[in-house]
């Protein structure tokens, strides 16, 4: 079955991600976001017969749909929650699609929100995978650090990428970033030689090449074609999606420089049609920057092992040859839990509307909107179009 | 690394066989008797060819590093103390893979490929972890 054009993105909303919520709770968080969100999109509660949410890492419950549903008073014919980490939000678009397409309901809000502890490691307690707990945590593998910084080793071993290459990520990414208001990092410009003086993590990866946590949330409304033509924004419509997975533990994969993005974006380019040199731009997950440099090979922006000169060379800013993760990315934005992988959602549909602002790609007409979960586990590619 | 507040395994019915071969310095793992495939960490069946035909079998103690990292800054605040400290990814001969600590090696002297040998630390009367230490070390 294919879901090229058989819905459509009709409105977003963003909280501005935090490190200070001050006792705020994930619902509202949420609440505000499906009331924003349909007012952006022109649409009434009545309007919305779909949710899809993620379950917050803070308030983890059993029936969490229906914990959010009957909070916002809604009347749904198909609710659920989509759980891949990152992936969650790409993971979503699509099923809502699947859903609308199948003819099950119209109008799905997709909505991630979280509160989480100001700073610190991430403590998921027994959240965790038991894997975790028995192969990983006796030995001071804190996931998901460690299984990145030894991806990142590994490409710099088989392929000579060079430190100062995955920095200009981080660089490209925050000079995007000062351009969002809401971006937690938006101030500083960075350089590469500032990413690499700050404190080394995990080796290879400094400090300003990973994500810092906060609380905040993302959504979108998924229409089908004729809700859409009814929305006040110009809709942004699906024409490609790919998923692909599985593994948690990193050393579970042979070849842990080669990732399921591969398959996923074959899977979302074959279904829209078009190849990555057609992108206006490209929302890539980036809880590090050797997420995005192995994404962007696995997708086919650059040869397998080429990422390091290809992101050196490009200009990743809006302005530039390949704008990438236009709204500073998650290492500028700050990662609010799985709703981290929404902001690129929201930012794939924000340049495809037209409403970049100071960060507009000109001419924007084709993205990509890519979710990561766990240590390059679920992929998730989108392609998002506003013809 | 003082083991005593470290976060300690809790071996399930699926792993017991290879927590009690870590007590008897053996690296033990699980060899599917229908395909012959080897893995680790362990499975309730085949991951290969879902045979549930599964026996122990006890791997090389050598290996080399594919990948690693050096931890300077600690998530985790039992290990605060230990930085900085090294996490690899261990290939054995045999294919298996662990992904454990290499201890007894300075940050600058591990690389990809260093050959390693297994070493096995006691941490209570039920549970011995496996390490390594460049193979090099008597």
């Amino acid at each position: 079955m294919s879901l090229k054009g058989a819905a459509a993105i009709t409105g977003y909303a963003e909280f501005p991600p935090t490190k200070t919520p001050d006792g705020l709770v994930s619902l509202e968080i949420i609440a505000r976001l499906a009331r924003e969100t349909a007012q952006d999109a022109g649409f009434e509660k009545r309007d919305i017969d779909g949710l899809l949410t993620t379950t917050p890492i803070d308030s983890f419950s059993m029936f969490w749909p229906t914990v959010v549903g009957e909070n916002l008073g809604m009347s749904l014919k198909y609710f659920d929650t989509v759980e891949l980490g990152g992936a969650s939000a790409a993971g979503m678009i699509w099923r809502a699609a699947a859903a609308i397409h199948a003819g099950l309901c119209r109008n799905v809000l997709c909505v991630i929100g979280g509160v989480t502890a100001g700073g610190g490691s991430l403590q998921l307690g027994h959240l965790s995978p038991a894997h975790r707990a028995e192969f990983d945590a006796p030995f001071g593998i804190s996931q998901p650090n460690a299984g990145y910084a030894l991806i990142a080793r590994r490409h710099m071993h088989e392929y000579g990428t060079r430190p100062e290459q995955m920095a200009k990520v981080a660089v490209d990414q925050r000079t995007n970033a000062l351009r969002n208001p809401i971006a937690l990092f938006n101030k500083e410009p960075l350089t590469v030689d500032k990413v690499l003086a700050s404190p080394l993590v995990f080796d290879p990866l400094h400090l300003l090449e990973i994500v810092s946590r906060c609380s905040g949330g993302a959504a979108v409304l998924v229409s089908s074609r004729d809700v859409a033509r009814a929305s006040k924004n110009r809709p942004v419509h699906l024409i490609g999606a790919g998923e692909a997975g599985t593994h948690l533990a990193i050393s579970a994969r042979k070849n842990i420089t080669e990732s399921w993005v591969k398959a996923s974006a074959e899977t979302a380019f074959a279904m829209a049609g078009v190849a990555p040199k057609q992108m206006d731009f490209v929302q890539v997950y980036d809880c590090y920057t050797i997420t995005v440099l192995v994404s962007l090979e696995d997708m086919g922006f650059c040869p397998k092992g080429q990422s390091g000169p290809f992101v050196a060379e490009r200009d990743l800013t809006f302005a530039g040859d390949l704008p990438l993760n236009t709204n500073g990315g998650q290492l500028s934005f700050g990662q609010p839990g799985t709703a981290g992988g929404m902001i690129h959602v929201v930012e794939a549909v924000r340049q495809l509307m037209g409403r970049g602002a100071a960060r507009q790609v000109k001419n924007a007409s084709l993205g990509v909107a890519h979710g990561n979960g766990g240590v390059m586990g679920d992929q998730v590619t989108l392609v998002l179009a506003n013809q | 690394m003082g083991a005593s507040s470290k976060p300690l395994p809790q071996p399930s019915r699926l792993s017991l066989p290879f927590w009690e071969g870590a007590r008897r310095s053996e690296i033990r793992a699980q060899r599917c008797r229908a395909c012959g495939h080897i893995e680790h960490p362990p499975r309730p069946l085949c991951t290969a060819c879902w045979n549930d035909d599964l026996e122990w079998v006890s791997c090389g103690l050598e290996g080399e590093v594919y990948s690693y990292t050096v931890c300077h800054w600690a998530t985790m605040p039992e290990f605060k103390g230990d930085t900085p400290y090294i996490i690899a990814i261990v290939e054995l001969g045999d294919g298996v893979r662990l992904t454990s600590n290499v201890i007894d090696c300075a940050p600058d002297e591990i690389s990809v490929g260093l050959k390693v040998k297994a070493v096995f630390e006691p941490v209570s009367d039920a549970v011995t972890l496996i390490k390594f230490r460049p193979a090099s070390q008597r």
